[in-house]
């Protein structure tokens, strides 16, 4: 029994040239499946994310803003920027007929404060009507924001307790989200009382673009959700009819572009795997079957020992799958070594939004992978062991076989 | 065998010691501003990276077992000080999407673990290398 146990470890380490290049195969087919799934999962969680966080179905801006084609880029992708139109328009809009829930956001850039930073987002939501913000905020702190106080996103090195200093205003961090994979993990949120005073010292120390601003009298952006009854389509519609200088969006169309992007990436990559199974599975098969053909002698002699068909099979499938699991292992280790610390380099590459899966599900995932490279090596060395139990000791022994 | 890690123990050193100046680096210098925190790190990388280098340098050279095999367990300890400078030695920048934090530290961390545990594959090699003899 413990030989034929043994057997298969001892042919594999008797070869360790045809055993590296095998195992090195198995890694590269399994790295190929973990990392491409861990990068999909990774953008339909970060997309999911996005749909979540944005909370409104309609999004009204100042007309401006859509045409600097800057819109997508600040409320999708995180960059910094500002607008802003009459706080009367924002009247007007509340009055169409449709209209449900309505909140209104402040917007400002900050610059770099001081050393080791790259501007932010600033946002300033009202505690009162906000229904986009307001809950998750909820999540990490129950009271109130006080004046001075914000919240910063999950990719700041800010922590509760720290002071952030924005135009020469000293802010407290008085809670951090927690990790979304989308814009709002480098924003940082605060109370329209809070914004409007940041609004004000950006324009004392002349660092606005927007010098003759009154930031009580205005907006950046309004958010609405239908009444009942009302679909989004039908108030975008309206309001784009009956209120100038604005221009309403439906947020789901601002994301059908990420959504293309992924659906893409995703066609990429199912395309990259499927290639790299067909070519590992193909190269796997030749050198099993080459591998076998080299060795007909040692298993004709093993036969004439007493080894019956089943068990010479057996060795030639326990080596494969020997190689399978190692190679799996190996595959597994570097995929997360490359997928786990660089996420935040493959969101910035991407630029989408990108959000890993938890802990439970990547393991899951290795596991899936270990085992389809356990399954993929026997399956390729499959043809081999058949062949191997039909052999004839007796015409190997003799040379007569071809 | 025992050589060829040890070799590439050394060359993975030096590779760490090089890259983070010249591949994975921390943030650029901002225009007409100054060195960011990060730098520091880089620095700081760099510098033991050369001392792991150094290390690696002279078990390959030792015959002494025992004695290589402590040098191996103080490389290990040297590559994991190295994967904690990034961030909780050394403090780095604001943002996590900037380089320091997507490139540089999850670069660094990756090399100092391999390190680490080549090191103490080669210190297990060299401490049993005595027994055998």
């Amino acid at each position: 029994m413990k030989q034929k146990i043994s057997l298969p470890r001892r042919n594999l380490a008797g070869s360790p040239g045809r055993t590296a290049v095998l195992v090195l195969l198995t890694a590269l087919l399994t790295m190929t499946v973990l990392g491409g799934t861990l990068i999909v999962s990774g953008l339909r969680k970060g997309l999911r994310s996005l749909e979540g966080r944005l909370g409104a179905d309609v999004m009204v801006v100042p007309y401006e803003a859509t045409t600097q084609s800057k819109l997508e880029d600040i409320v999708l992708q995180g960059s910094t920027g500002y607008f802003y139109m009459d706080r009367k328009l924002c009247d007007k809009i509340t009055a169409r007929e449709g209209v449900g829930q309505v909140s209104v956001q402040l917007f400002l850039a900050s610059t770099s404060s001081g050393c080791c930073s790259i501007p932010v987002q600033i946002i300033g939501f009202d505690p009162e009507t906000d229904f986009t913000v307001s809950p998750w905020i909820r999540q990490k702190r129950s009271e109130p924001l006080g004046a001075g106080d914000i919240v910063v996103g999950n990719d700041l090195n800010a922590f509760v307790g720290d002071t952030l200093t924005f135009y020469g205003v000293e802010c407290h961090v008085a809670a951090k989200l927690d990790k979304t994979g989308t814009r709002f993990d480098t924003a940082v949120f605060t109370n329209l009382d809070t914004i409007r005073m940041l609004i004000q010292s950006s324009i004392d120390r002349k660092m606005n673009d927007f010098q003759k601003l009154n930031p009580d009298g205005v907006v950046s952006c309004v958010l609405i959700n239908p009444a009942d009854g009302y679909s989004a389509e039908e108030v975008v519609n309206d309001i784009n009819l009956h209120v100038k200088k604005v221009r309403a969006i439906r947020t789901k169309e601002m994301i059908s572009g990420v959504s293309d992007s992924l659906s893409g990436i995703a066609s990429v990559t199912g395309i990259l795997i499927a290639a790299v199974w067909v070519l590992v599975i193909i190269i796997l098969l030749l050198v099993f079957t080459m591998s076998v053909n080299e060795r007909k002698r040692e298993f004709a002699v093993l036969r004439v020992i007493g080894a019956s068909r089943g068990a010479a099979a057996r060795c030639v499938l326990q080596e494969a799958l020997t190689v399978g699991l190692l190679g799996g292992a190996a595959g597994i280790g570097i995929g997360l070594l490359v997928v786990l610390p660089f996420n935040s380099l493959i969101e910035e590459t991407l630029g989408l939004p990108f959000l890993l899966p938890g802990g439970g599900r990547i393991a899951l995932l290795s596991g899936a992978a270990l085992l389809l490279a356990a399954i993929v090596s026997a399956a390729a060395s499959a043809l081999s062991a058949y062949r191997i139990s039909r052999l004839d000791p007796a015409v190997i022994l003799r040379g007569d076989a071809s | 065998m025992k050589k060829i890690l040890q070799i590439i123990l050394l060359l993975m050193s030096a590779a760490l010691c090089a890259g983070v100046k010249l591949v994975f680096h921390a943030c650029a210098k901002p225009a007409g501003g100054m060195w960011m925190h990060c730098h520091d790190a880089e620095n700081a990388v760099c510098g033991i990276a050369a001392g792991l280098a150094v290390l690696s340098l002279l078990m390959l050279l030792i015959k002494n077992g025992k004695i290589a095999g402590c040098i191996g367990i103080l490389t290990a300890a040297g590559a994991a000080a190295a994967a904690l400078v990034p961030g909780h030695i050394v403090k780095m920048c604001m943002m996590d999407t900037m380089r320091c934090h997507a490139v540089m530290k999850p670069a660094v961390i990756v090399f100092s673990v391999l390190i680490a545990l080549l090191a103490l594959c080669c210190a297990v090699l060299r401490f049993t290398e005595k027994k055998e003899s």
